[in-house]
């Protein structure tokens, strides 16, 4: 185990190689994963909001 | 497809085609820059530039290599396999840095024609194979008598 | 004669039909959003296959040692940072003749993920080559080709964001993205045109691969991998992009709130 965790003497260039290279590649996944969910939050809010506007404005139409 | 789309089409195919001819034009004017690193035959016929940082390439002539006892300092050979070029070098030298392997110096020339070199850079071949494999390919060059050419 | 004339034009109304359905947004949304996880599935198993074969199984490199593993993520990196770019050319090309809209969305979905894997290519070449080569980098044709190709990634998305209408901000995007693609085969053959110290092509040549097939395999593994994780990765950043622009539209409203439809 020790041996393939030295690799052969390059295990700072070997390792840290692939350290960033997923590092890069799971951040920009997940950020990718989390700003969607993030605007379908956001829009949904924003069309509940304009319903409920519209509700309102049509009940103060009633009550007048 | 409708006329517009066509048109489109050419339009684009104007873009690609004249940003390639341009950049063409540009790379060929610049070809001597673009080249990283001159032959030692070119070196010897004089197209090296005088006084100046320049940079050869070359395989390590086996058995050229001379070390200075206690200092790092080295010399070798370097062939294209047309003429030689002697490197003198006092430093750090790459892991690769072997006889017979594809090295380039960065230097200039000294009254004697040798480069004196201020790095050494090496360069490694496409091939990625097992110590065994290498070693049986070896054996059959060698029976075949032919080199086997890293550069 | 004539009815074969009559099935040509059925047939290019049909797939023409056909590929407005699919490009439609609402349906692209859909579709994404079912493949989604088998690309996610795809890309960890071979991720996981390729990086045992390629750290423990493959054999130690005869020159190298065991620095020369790096390609597993080098090489890979530097495919993907040139294919995304075709794919990006090819939905330039498409958004500017068609003005088919999803062209425009998956093109700037994928610029952050090119430009990453870009940045991966340069820097782990970077790590790789000093050992090797002795140097962390050089200006030579093959390297400063690279780095121009990741400037390009970036202008690309800095363009896409200093236009503030997202529409006329695409066809802009879209022609630099084609002025750009004549640089693809200069980074190929930058390595046959010019001396380099980068060394020449390994497995994409017209020879058979001068690579040991232990070693190519992980190699071809992770180079799925890669694909995999682009077209997750880029369908997410795809999906909120269509949300964004679209969302005004009944089909975001009935996708996201389905009681409030009507």
């Amino acid at each position: 185990m020790s041996e393939f965790l030295h690799m052969g003497g390059y295990a700072s260039f070997v390792w840290s190689s692939y350290a960033l290279s997923f590092i890069l590649m799971f951040g920009m996944m997940f950020l990718s994963f989390s700003q969607h969910k993030k605007k379908q939050k956001i829009i949904q809010g924003r069309i509940i909001r304009a319903a409920q506007q519209k509700a309102e404005k049509k009940r103060e139409e009633e009550n007048e | 497809m409708t006329p517009a789309r066509k048109k489109r089409m050419t339009l684009i195919g104007v873009l690609i085609l004249g940003t390639a001819l341009a950049v063409g034009l540009i790379l060929k004017a610049m070809n001597e820059n673009v080249m990283f690193f001159f032959s030692p035959t070119q070196v010897m016929a004089g197209e090296a530039p005088k006084n100046k940082l320049f940079r050869v390439g070359g395989m390590v002539v086996e058995g050229s290599v001379v070390r200075v006892p206690n200092s790092v300092k080295v010399q070798f050979d370097l062939t294209d396999n047309a003429k030689i070029i002697t490197v003198e070098y006092e430093g750090i030298l790459p892991d690769l840095f072997r006889e017979g392997q594809g090295i380039i110096a960065n230097g200039r020339l000294d009254a004697k024609g040798n480069v004196i070199a201020d790095e050494v850079l090496a360069k490694h071949d496409e091939n990625y194979m097992p110590p065994e494999v290498a070693a049986t390919m070896q054996r059959v060059a060698d029976k075949d008598g032919s080199i086997k050419n890293k550069m | 004669m004539s009815i074969y004339i009559i099935d040509k034009k059925i047939m290019i109304k049909a797939t023409w039909s056909f590929i407005q359905k699919f490009s439609s947004p609402p349906h692209f949304y859909r579709i994404s959003g079912k493949m989604q996880p088998w690309f996610m599935a795809i890309f960890i198993g071979t991720l996981i296959y390729g990086l045992i074969g390629g750290l423990y199984l493959a054999p130690t490199d005869y020159q190298q040692g065991d620095s020369f593993r790096i390609i597993y993520v080098h090489v890979p990196a530097a495919w993907m940072s040139m294919f995304i770019y075709m794919v990006m050319a090819f939905c330039a090309a498409v958004a500017l003749i068609w003005r088919i809209k999803l062209a425009d969305i998956v093109l700037i979905s994928s610029a952050p993920i090119g430009a990453m894997f870009t940045a991966i290519a340069l820097a782990t070449g970077s790590i790789w080559g000093k050992p090797m080569w002795g140097t962390w980098w050089v200006w030579d044709a093959r390297l400063t080709a690279e780095l121009i190709l990741l400037f390009l990634y970036l202008g690309i998305f800095a363009l896409y964001n200093a236009v503030e209408d997202k529409r006329t901000g695409s066809r802009f995007v879209s022609i630099l993205v084609l002025v750009g693609v004549v640089n693809i085969p200069i980074i190929h053959y930058s390595v046959e045109w010019w001396a380099t110290l980068h060394q020449g092509p390994t497995v994409t040549k017209f020879d058979k691969p001068s690579i040991h097939i232990d070693m190519l395999i992980p190699l071809l593994v992770m180079a799925i991998s890669f694909k995999c994780y682009y077209i997750t990765t880029m369908f997410s950043r795809a999906r909120t992009e269509l949300l964004e622009r679209e969302s005004n539209a009944k089909w975001v409203t009935k996708l996201l709130v389905p009681t409030k439809a009507d």
